[in-house]
Protein backbone atom coordinates (compact mmCIF):
# COMPACT_ATOMS: atom_id res chain seq x y z
CA UNK A 1 0.00 0.00 0.00
CA UNK A 2 2.76 2.27 0.87
CA UNK A 3 4.29 1.63 -2.45
CA UNK A 4 0.75 2.58 -4.16
CA UNK A 5 0.77 5.72 -2.08
CA UNK A 6 4.07 6.53 -3.27
CA UNK A 7 3.33 6.02 -7.12
CA UNK A 8 0.35 8.11 -6.81
CA UNK A 9 1.85 11.19 -4.94
CA UNK A 10 1.18 13.50 -7.71
CA UNK A 11 -2.58 12.06 -8.39
CA UNK A 12 -3.10 13.10 -4.33
CA UNK A 13 -1.37 16.13 -4.81
CA UNK A 14 -2.93 17.58 -7.34
CA UNK A 15 -6.62 16.72 -6.31
CA UNK A 16 -5.36 18.27 -3.06
CA UNK A 17 -4.66 21.09 -5.37
CA UNK A 18 -7.58 21.26 -7.38
CA UNK A 19 -9.85 21.00 -4.30
CA UNK A 20 -7.59 23.73 -2.65
CA UNK A 21 -7.82 26.14 -5.36
CA UNK A 22 -11.43 26.35 -5.85
CA UNK A 23 -11.58 27.07 -1.98
CA UNK A 24 -13.56 23.76 -0.74
CA UNK A 25 -10.37 22.66 1.13
CA UNK A 26 -12.86 22.80 4.55
CA UNK A 27 -15.18 20.45 3.35
CA UNK A 28 -15.40 16.90 3.41
CA UNK A 29 -12.75 16.13 6.04
CA UNK A 30 -15.14 14.41 8.22
CA UNK A 31 -14.24 11.59 10.77
CA UNK A 32 -16.76 9.49 9.27
CA UNK A 33 -15.85 9.75 5.97
CA UNK A 34 -12.12 9.12 6.53
CA UNK A 35 -13.25 5.96 8.87
CA UNK A 36 -15.95 4.65 6.49
CA UNK A 37 -13.39 4.41 3.26
CA UNK A 38 -10.87 2.31 5.23
CA UNK A 39 -13.88 0.29 6.76
CA UNK A 40 -14.66 -0.50 2.40
CA UNK A 41 -10.85 -1.49 2.10
CA UNK A 42 -11.05 -4.05 5.00
CA UNK A 43 -14.49 -5.88 3.70
CA UNK A 44 -12.70 -5.98 0.17
CA UNK A 45 -9.85 -7.78 1.92
CA UNK A 46 -11.68 -9.99 4.32
CA UNK A 47 -13.96 -11.07 1.16
CA UNK A 48 -11.86 -10.83 -1.80
CA UNK A 49 -8.40 -10.92 -0.42
CA UNK A 50 -7.94 -7.66 -1.83
CA UNK A 51 -6.16 -4.58 -1.04
CA UNK A 52 -6.76 -1.02 -1.94
CA UNK A 53 -6.35 -0.22 -5.32
CA UNK A 54 -4.46 3.54 -6.39
CA UNK A 55 -7.95 4.70 -6.85
CA UNK A 56 -9.14 4.11 -3.42
CA UNK A 57 -5.77 5.61 -1.62
CA UNK A 58 -6.33 8.49 -3.73
CA UNK A 59 -10.08 8.92 -2.70
CA UNK A 60 -8.76 8.44 0.43
CA UNK A 61 -5.79 10.31 0.59
CA UNK A 62 -7.00 13.71 -0.57
CA UNK A 63 -9.63 13.28 2.43
CA UNK A 64 -12.09 15.84 0.58
CA UNK A 65 -15.27 13.94 0.31
CA UNK A 66 -17.42 13.95 3.12
CA UNK A 67 -18.76 11.41 4.81
CA UNK A 68 -21.58 10.19 2.40
CA UNK A 69 -20.20 11.29 -0.48
CA UNK A 70 -17.23 9.15 0.60
CA UNK A 71 -19.28 6.18 1.73
CA UNK A 72 -21.24 6.58 -1.70
CA UNK A 73 -18.15 6.53 -3.59
CA UNK A 74 -16.27 3.45 -1.68
CA UNK A 75 -19.57 1.49 -2.61
CA UNK A 76 -19.47 2.53 -6.17
CA UNK A 77 -15.83 1.39 -6.28
CA UNK A 78 -16.62 -2.05 -3.88
CA UNK A 79 -19.26 -2.58 -6.68
CA UNK A 80 -17.15 -1.71 -9.43
CA UNK A 81 -14.25 -3.93 -8.24
CA UNK A 82 -16.57 -7.01 -7.88
CA UNK A 83 -17.67 -6.66 -11.28
CA UNK A 84 -14.64 -6.57 -12.99
CA UNK A 85 -13.09 -9.49 -11.00
CA UNK A 86 -16.07 -11.49 -12.22
CA UNK A 87 -15.23 -10.38 -16.05
CA UNK A 88 -11.61 -11.06 -15.55
CA UNK A 89 -12.61 -14.37 -13.95
CA UNK A 90 -14.61 -14.90 -17.02
CA UNK A 91 -11.96 -14.36 -19.54
CA UNK A 92 -9.44 -16.20 -17.30
CA UNK A 93 -11.64 -19.19 -17.52
CA UNK A 94 -11.15 -19.19 -21.67
CA UNK A 95 -7.03 -19.77 -21.07
CA UNK A 96 -5.55 -22.77 -20.19
CA UNK A 97 -5.78 -23.58 -16.33
CA UNK A 98 -2.45 -23.11 -15.47
CA UNK A 99 -2.38 -19.63 -16.92
CA UNK A 100 -5.74 -19.01 -15.09
CA UNK A 101 -4.22 -17.17 -11.41
CA UNK A 102 -1.84 -15.34 -13.76
CA UNK A 103 -4.84 -12.93 -15.60
CA UNK A 104 -5.09 -9.88 -13.69
CA UNK A 105 -7.29 -6.48 -15.00
CA UNK A 106 -5.01 -3.61 -17.02
CA UNK A 107 -6.41 -1.59 -13.44
CA UNK A 108 -3.97 -3.29 -11.68
CA UNK A 109 -1.41 -1.74 -13.78
CA UNK A 110 -1.40 1.91 -13.26
CA UNK A 111 -4.25 4.79 -12.72
CA UNK A 112 -5.17 5.55 -16.44
CA UNK A 113 -8.17 4.41 -18.10
CA UNK A 114 -7.77 0.81 -19.33
CA UNK A 115 -7.39 0.75 -22.73
CA UNK A 116 -4.42 3.52 -22.19
CA UNK A 117 -3.05 0.78 -19.68
CA UNK A 118 -3.23 -1.75 -22.37
CA UNK A 119 -1.08 -0.05 -24.65
CA UNK A 120 0.98 1.10 -21.96
CA UNK A 121 1.67 -2.77 -20.95
CA UNK A 122 2.37 -4.05 -24.42
CA UNK A 123 4.49 -0.90 -25.51
CA UNK A 124 6.28 -2.25 -21.60
CA UNK A 125 6.36 -5.22 -23.58
CA UNK A 126 3.29 -7.26 -21.96
CA UNK A 127 0.46 -9.03 -23.68
CA UNK A 128 -2.53 -7.47 -23.02
CA UNK A 129 -5.92 -8.23 -24.46
CA UNK A 130 -9.36 -7.16 -24.47
CA UNK A 131 -11.95 -9.80 -23.25
CA UNK A 132 -15.92 -10.57 -25.54
CA UNK A 133 -17.18 -8.76 -22.15
CA UNK A 134 -15.15 -5.63 -22.89
CA UNK A 135 -12.34 -5.97 -20.18
CA UNK A 136 -8.88 -5.24 -20.76
CA UNK A 137 -6.22 -7.57 -18.98
CA UNK A 138 -2.60 -8.70 -18.99
CA UNK A 139 -0.58 -11.72 -17.88
CA UNK A 140 2.36 -11.52 -15.42
CA UNK A 141 4.43 -15.13 -14.61
CA UNK A 142 5.34 -16.28 -11.10
CA UNK A 143 7.93 -13.64 -10.98
CA UNK A 144 5.34 -10.97 -11.84
CA UNK A 145 7.03 -10.31 -15.30
CA UNK A 146 5.15 -9.24 -18.25
CA UNK A 147 5.05 -12.07 -20.78
CA UNK A 148 6.26 -10.62 -24.31
CA UNK A 149 4.44 -13.82 -26.45
CA UNK A 150 1.30 -15.08 -25.07
CA UNK A 151 -1.36 -16.37 -26.95
CA UNK A 152 -4.87 -15.69 -25.51
CA UNK A 153 -7.44 -17.53 -26.97
CA UNK A 154 -11.24 -16.14 -27.52
CA UNK A 155 -10.08 -12.15 -27.20
CA UNK A 156 -11.49 -9.42 -29.26
CA UNK A 157 -8.52 -7.64 -29.23
CA UNK A 158 -4.67 -8.57 -28.74
CA UNK A 159 -1.06 -5.73 -28.59
CA UNK A 160 1.96 -6.85 -27.82
CA UNK A 161 5.12 -6.81 -28.99
CA UNK A 162 6.33 -7.14 -32.25
CA UNK A 163 8.99 -9.81 -33.45
CA UNK A 164 12.12 -9.64 -33.46
CA UNK A 165 11.84 -7.58 -30.51
CA UNK A 166 12.50 -3.56 -31.43
CA UNK A 167 13.21 -1.43 -28.51
CA UNK A 168 12.82 2.26 -28.90
CA UNK A 169 15.62 4.77 -27.53
CA UNK A 170 13.35 5.30 -24.70
CA UNK A 171 13.32 1.98 -23.73
CA UNK A 172 9.50 1.15 -25.06
CA UNK A 173 9.13 -1.72 -27.33
CA UNK A 174 7.52 -1.96 -30.65
CA UNK A 175 3.96 -3.27 -30.47
CA UNK A 176 0.61 -4.35 -33.00
CA UNK A 177 -3.01 -5.50 -32.16
CA UNK A 178 -3.51 -8.72 -33.12
CA UNK B 1 -21.60 18.90 -1.72
CA UNK B 2 -23.28 16.49 -4.50
CA UNK B 3 -23.36 19.90 -6.99
CA UNK B 4 -19.26 20.25 -5.79
CA UNK B 5 -18.51 16.65 -6.43
CA UNK B 6 -20.19 16.61 -9.94
CA UNK B 7 -18.15 20.05 -10.61
CA UNK B 8 -14.85 18.36 -10.28
CA UNK B 9 -15.82 15.62 -11.94
CA UNK B 10 -16.47 17.36 -14.87
CA UNK B 11 -13.63 19.85 -14.74
CA UNK B 12 -11.28 16.48 -14.82
CA UNK B 13 -13.20 15.02 -17.68
CA UNK B 14 -13.36 18.22 -20.12
CA UNK B 15 -9.45 18.72 -19.26
CA UNK B 16 -8.77 15.28 -20.57
CA UNK B 17 -11.06 16.14 -23.76
CA UNK B 18 -9.18 18.90 -24.04
CA UNK B 19 -5.99 17.49 -24.65
CA UNK B 20 -6.98 15.49 -27.16
CA UNK B 21 -7.73 18.74 -28.74
CA UNK B 22 -4.92 20.92 -28.34
CA UNK B 23 -2.81 17.42 -29.70
CA UNK B 24 -5.20 17.55 -32.79
CA UNK B 25 -4.45 21.16 -33.04
CA UNK B 26 -0.68 20.54 -32.75
CA UNK B 27 -1.39 18.89 -36.58
CA UNK B 28 -3.17 21.40 -37.87
CA UNK B 29 -0.63 23.86 -37.29
CA UNK B 30 2.05 21.20 -38.40
CA UNK B 31 -0.02 20.95 -41.51
CA UNK B 32 0.32 24.71 -42.37
CA UNK B 33 4.17 24.71 -41.80
CA UNK B 34 6.00 25.93 -44.72
CA UNK B 35 8.47 23.34 -44.72
CA UNK B 36 5.68 20.66 -44.01
CA UNK B 37 7.02 18.44 -47.50
CA UNK B 38 10.89 18.47 -46.62
CA UNK B 39 10.36 17.68 -42.75
CA UNK B 40 11.72 13.87 -42.30
CA UNK B 41 9.02 12.09 -40.35
CA UNK B 42 11.34 12.10 -37.19
CA UNK B 43 11.57 16.18 -37.64
CA UNK B 44 7.49 16.27 -37.62
CA UNK B 45 7.13 13.68 -34.90
CA UNK B 46 9.66 15.49 -32.93
CA UNK B 47 7.99 18.59 -33.41
CA UNK B 48 4.39 17.17 -31.71
CA UNK B 49 6.65 15.69 -29.07
CA UNK B 50 8.09 19.26 -27.95
CA UNK B 51 4.66 20.54 -27.47
CA UNK B 52 3.18 17.64 -25.92
CA UNK B 53 5.96 17.40 -23.35
CA UNK B 54 5.20 21.64 -22.28
CA UNK B 55 1.26 19.78 -21.21
CA UNK B 56 0.13 19.12 -17.79
CA UNK B 57 0.21 15.46 -17.26
CA UNK B 58 -3.11 13.98 -18.98
CA UNK B 59 -4.78 10.70 -20.51
CA UNK B 60 -3.69 12.21 -23.80
CA UNK B 61 0.12 12.43 -22.64
CA UNK B 62 0.10 9.15 -21.51
CA UNK B 63 -1.01 7.43 -24.61
CA UNK B 64 0.79 9.49 -26.46
CA UNK B 65 3.96 8.32 -24.42
CA UNK B 66 3.58 5.06 -25.60
CA UNK B 67 2.21 5.89 -29.53
CA UNK B 68 5.81 6.07 -31.16
CA UNK B 69 6.70 2.53 -30.90
CA UNK B 70 2.85 1.13 -32.10
CA UNK B 71 3.00 0.11 -35.86
CA UNK B 72 2.56 3.10 -37.89
CA UNK B 73 -0.94 2.28 -39.46
CA UNK B 74 -2.39 1.73 -35.88
CA UNK B 75 -0.99 5.13 -34.44
CA UNK B 76 -4.13 6.84 -35.05
CA UNK B 77 -7.05 4.23 -34.42
CA UNK B 78 -4.61 4.27 -30.60
CA UNK B 79 -5.13 7.62 -30.14
CA UNK B 80 -8.91 7.97 -31.52
CA UNK B 81 -9.85 5.09 -28.74
CA UNK B 82 -8.17 6.40 -26.34
CA UNK B 83 -9.63 9.94 -27.03
CA UNK B 84 -13.54 8.39 -27.18
CA UNK B 85 -12.93 6.19 -24.57
CA UNK B 86 -11.88 8.80 -22.09
CA UNK B 87 -14.40 11.18 -23.46
CA UNK B 88 -17.59 9.05 -22.36
CA UNK B 89 -17.91 7.42 -25.46
CA UNK B 90 -18.49 10.28 -27.61
CA UNK B 91 -17.25 10.83 -31.65
CA UNK B 92 -13.94 12.06 -31.81
CA UNK B 93 -11.68 12.21 -34.75
CA UNK B 94 -8.72 14.96 -35.77
CA UNK B 95 -8.51 14.23 -40.07
CA UNK B 96 -5.09 16.57 -39.68
CA UNK B 97 -3.84 13.91 -37.58
CA UNK B 98 -4.95 11.01 -39.14
CA UNK B 99 -3.25 12.34 -42.42
CA UNK B 100 0.04 13.06 -40.89
CA UNK B 101 0.47 11.13 -37.89
CA UNK B 102 1.17 7.41 -39.23
CA UNK B 103 4.34 9.39 -40.83
CA UNK B 104 5.28 10.75 -38.14
CA UNK B 105 7.12 8.20 -36.12
CA UNK B 106 9.89 7.79 -34.12
CA UNK B 107 12.78 6.27 -35.43
CA UNK B 108 13.39 2.53 -33.86
CA UNK B 109 16.60 0.76 -33.38
CA UNK B 110 17.10 -2.70 -32.78
CA UNK B 111 19.05 -3.73 -29.76
CA UNK B 112 20.47 -7.58 -30.77
CA UNK B 113 21.35 -7.66 -27.13
CA UNK B 114 17.73 -7.17 -26.35
CA UNK B 115 16.80 -10.51 -24.80
CA UNK B 116 19.24 -10.19 -21.86
CA UNK B 117 18.02 -7.11 -21.00
CA UNK B 118 14.62 -8.31 -20.70
CA UNK B 119 15.39 -9.32 -17.23
CA UNK B 120 16.35 -6.17 -16.13
CA UNK B 121 12.78 -4.82 -17.91
CA UNK B 122 10.48 -7.64 -15.57
CA UNK B 123 9.56 -8.83 -19.01
CA UNK B 124 10.03 -12.53 -20.47
CA UNK B 125 9.29 -15.02 -22.87
CA UNK B 126 6.57 -17.99 -22.69
CA UNK B 127 9.79 -19.88 -23.16
CA UNK B 128 11.24 -18.64 -20.04
CA UNK B 129 8.24 -17.78 -17.83
CA UNK B 130 7.06 -19.60 -14.44
CA UNK B 131 4.00 -20.79 -14.59
CA UNK B 132 3.99 -22.35 -11.09
CA UNK B 133 1.11 -22.51 -8.72
CA UNK B 134 1.80 -19.68 -6.67
CA UNK B 135 0.48 -17.60 -3.86
CA UNK B 136 -0.92 -14.65 -5.27
CA UNK B 137 1.28 -11.97 -4.94
CA UNK B 138 -0.21 -9.44 -7.13
CA UNK B 139 -3.71 -8.44 -5.58
CA UNK B 140 -6.76 -7.70 -7.91
CA UNK B 141 -7.81 -4.40 -7.12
Amino acid sequence: MSKKIRNNVNIIQNTSGIIAAIGLDKVGRGTLGNLITPATWLLNYKVQGNTPSAVDVGIYASGFLSAFAGAAVSTLKAYMDDDINKKVYAISQQQEPKFQPFILPVQNYGVNPPFIEAITIASHGGTTWQGKNGQWVYIVDAKGNLVLDFNPLDAVKVYRPDFPLVKSSDGKFNYSSY
Amino acid sequence: MMKLTLLIFVLILSGCSNDFNTICTYYDELSKHPSIDSLSPKERYNLISKKVDDLDDSNAKAIWSVLGTAAADEQYEIFQRAAVETDGGSDWECPTMEALMSISIKNKTADSNLKEELDHLNVTTMENADFSYRKRTVPIL
